[in-house]
């Protein structure tokens, strides 16, 4: 029974719920668990998969086999001088939270939601509202183990860092999983005094405005994200409510309402929150222009300008509250479209111009959703693959429906003449020529994987619509 | 680290033992956890589910290599433990949670009798023996757990190789149970019912019955702090397999489940 290779078929889908793909997959509990999945020969390739937070086909393995990391979430150890963490791929942020703030310690880079495992985040190079400040996910981590499929049965267990083998390093961070299965990873954490923030609100009633308040003012603070409003055109284009944070010290904490919790928590203890979950696939008419216009109307007015102290999960993973709010969309699902427009502006066109006529062409096609993000980012990383560079990027939900996929193709080629690029982990619908033109790095890393997979053992659906 | 404890764990690799020594280790409401001596086959991963552990809730967590298919497997295991408690200063256990056991697959077993030898080993033998040895250790007050099945109520067709082994641990736990009642040592048989576990990945369909481990695992500690003598995890099973056991003998030969 030791290392035998256990595989259920079933069919899966990544966050946005489309697409849909048969598959066989494993989950091991033990590392000789995984070397038996990873050497059964009976399936053709593999891909590892978290919690399945990318929304489109990255952790999809069309009809081939998924390596379930879940189980495989152990912390292995901390270092309290060096705030330095080792852990499994398969442990999810919010078990690290859940470990470590209650000792001072936060996750360097967060994305919106916990429910990412730690390979998962270093596989999409995750970004936080701090990317502007201190970058994304990949520059805080240490160290990788991935097991690399060398060709035959076997498969090889390397570490990697920005010193040790820099090359397989850099592939791996943003790399989608298709360098080898990251085993363990070593990250930085961030010191805090508390479990709260400090959250700054401005609303605002223009594109201009919003891109204002984030130069002058939100950027100087350590987080800044906008929610925007998407389907307003003309003047209020671009209207939204525009967030700071910084992380609060124990007296700002208590100035601010927070209680110290008596049970020895102090003022580390996250308050309790009521969650919730979504009991059902809403109906498709649910979310139309009306409902969402709504919507938006209620949030945008429902917003105060001002300072007020917040817990941390309140201000990094509101969603997460909401369990299963991806059936809001229905059974049909949605895509996730996320875009950045480099600072310089590109195309003979600026920044800021380009923006505003990218926001006018979703909000003209009334396929958005109310979930719009906008968020400045600061300079890329070293990750071949990584997605984030000096600039804004938009993030919008957009239901599944006809036409949906050509007409993000569509504005993909915009986004391509204004000098920009996409998300691969919200990404379901990029053509691959419109990713070899998005992402010049592209050819060096397909040459890399044949290095370091020259059988084609890892592979999914991804990166099989993107020739990787 | 005495005043709470320590208390040993078999089969800690699995998501069941996983799940039990992390309810242990955590503790309840009053903070303090208890410290574990974690016993297993693959002594490299039980160090990881050590290092969790010791990361997560600052006990102190050992790992000790078990081999219940080895004749001699038990006494080695209880060897290491008092070598384990000696090192420590350790003079009592607070507890012993025996988790560990194997499922091949009916078939197999059919195709290859000699297959029970190990399962019975392994399933039973090692249990009983592991816990014998060890149960004089305890201290009084504490606990012997002891993680069964549904299985062994009533032998099926499609599982009574694996399901007998655990008919019998519902013998000697009861009987246990009356022979350390002096002793001040509670007895405990958790009864699973379908879990999912690696166990049953892709060998038995989830339906709605499926528990988590973690689920088992709370049920453990609700037996243990009880002191009940048989827990069904979940608890629906304690009716499912009433009705199964009254079931008379030729409509249940005929039953195809």
């Amino acid at each position: 029974m030791r290392g035998m290779a256990r595989w259920k078929t079933g069919t899966f889908a990544c966050w946005g719920r489309s697409p849909v793909e048969g598959g066989v997959a494993a989950r091991p509990e033990r590392w000789s668990e995984l070397e038996g999945a990873l050497g059964d020969r009976s399936v053709p390739t593999v891909i590892a998969r978290g919690l399945g937070r990318s929304y489109g086909d990255a952790s999809l393995s069309g009809g081939s086999g998924l390596i379930l990391t879940e189980r495989l979430d152990r912390l292995l150890s901390f270092d309290e001088s060096t705030g330095v963490l080792e852990a499994e791929g398969g442990a999810s942020l919010g078990k690290v939270m859940g470990a470590l703030l209650p000792r001072g310690w936060f996750l360097p880079v967060t994305p919106g939601t916990r429910f990412v495992t730690l390979g998962g985040a270093v596989a999409a190079d995750v970004h936080g509202k701090n990317h502007h400040v201190d970058g994304g996910f990949g520059g805080f981590v240490e160290g990788l183990e991935v097991l690399l499929a060398r060709g035959g049965d076997g498969w090889e267990a390397a570490w990697c860092s920005r010193t040790e083998w820099p090359e397989l390093f850099w592939a791996t961070v943003g790399g989608m999983g298709l360098t080898g299965v990251i085993r363990r990873v070593r990250v930085r954490m961030r010191r805090v005094e508390t479990a709260y923030m400090r959250q700054w609100t401005r609303r605002t009633a223009s594109l201009d405005e919003t891109l204002d308040v984030f130069e002058g003012e939100m950027n100087r603070r350590t987080y800044s994200v906008a929610w925007l409003d998407c389907l307003k055109r003309g003047a209020s284009l671009g209207r939204a409510v525009v967030f700071g944070g910084e992380h609060a010290s124990a007296g700002e904490a208590e100035v601010g309402g927070a209680v110290r919790r008596g049970d020895g928590g102090g003022l580390l203890r996250l308050p309790a929150r009521r969650e919730r979950s979504v009991p059902v696939d809403f109906p498709g008419w649910v979310l139309n222009p009306w409902t969402v216009r709504g919507f938006n109307r209620l949030y945008y007015g429902g917003q105060r300008d001002g300072e007020r102290v917040v817990p941390l999960d309140v201000f990094f993973h509101p969603l997460d509250a909401v369990g299963g709010w991806n059936r809001i969309y229905g059974r049909r699902g949605f895509q996730q479209y996320q875009f950045v427009l480099p600072a310089e502006g590109g195309g003979g066109v600026g920044v800021r111009e380009g923006l505003r006529e990218l926001i006018d062409r979703l909000a003209a096609s009334r396929r958005g959703s109310f979930l719009v993000v906008l968020k400045s980012l600061g300079a890329a990383g070293g990750g071949v693959l990584s997605f984030p560079r000096a600039g804004w990027t938009l993030t919008l939900d957009l239901p599944e429906e006809r036409g949906l996929t050509a007409f993000l193709q569509a504005l993909d080629e915009r986004v391509i003449e204004l000098g920009g690029r996409r998300y691969l982990a919200k990404d379901a619908s990029l053509t691959r020529s419109a990713f070899e033109r998005m992402y010049p790095g592209a050819g060096g890393f397909r040459a890399f994987r044949r290095e370091v997979d020259p059988s084609g053992r890892l592979a999914s659906s991804l990166s099989r619509r993107l020739g990787l | 680290m005495d005043e709470v404890g320590v208390v040993l764990v078999t089969g800690a690799t699995s998501a069941i033992g996983r799940a039990v020594a992390e309810r242990l280790a955590r503790g309840g409401g009053d903070g303090a956890g208890f410290d574990l001596v974690l016993a297993g086959r693959e002594v490299a991963e039980l160090e990881r589910v050590a290092a969790d552990l010791v990361v997560r809730f600052g006990v102190s967590a050992l790992a000790v290599g078990f081999d219940a298919a080895a004749e001699d497997g038990a006494e080695q295991l209880a060897l290491r433990v008092g070598e384990a408690m000696a090192s420590r200063g350790v003079e009592t256990l607070a507890g012993v949670v025996a988790v560990h056991g194997m499922m091949p697959g009916q078939a197999d077993v059919e195709e290859r009798p000699e297959l029970m030898r190990e399962l019975v080993r392994v399933n039973f033998t090692s249990v009983a023996e592991v816990v014998l040895r060890v149960c004089g250790r305890v201290r009084r007050g504490g606990f012997v757990c002891v993680v069964g099945s549904v299985a062994g109520d009533r032998g099926r067709a499609s599982n009574f190789g694996y399901g007998s082994t655990k008919a019998g641990l519902e013998a000697f736990c009861s009987g246990l149970s009356g022979r350390l009642l002096r002793e001040g040592v509670g007895v405990v048989l958790v009864k699973p019912g379908v879990t999912d576990t690696a166990m049953t990945w892709g060998v038995v369909k989830s339906g709605p019955l499926m528990a988590s481990a973690g689920r088992v695992a709370a049920d453990v500690e609700r037996g243990i702090r009880a002191g009940r003598g048989v827990v069904y995890s979940p608890w629906v099973w304690r009716w499912v397999m009433l009705v199964i056991r009254l079931l008379p003998g030729p409509i249940f030969r005929r039953m195809r489940f």
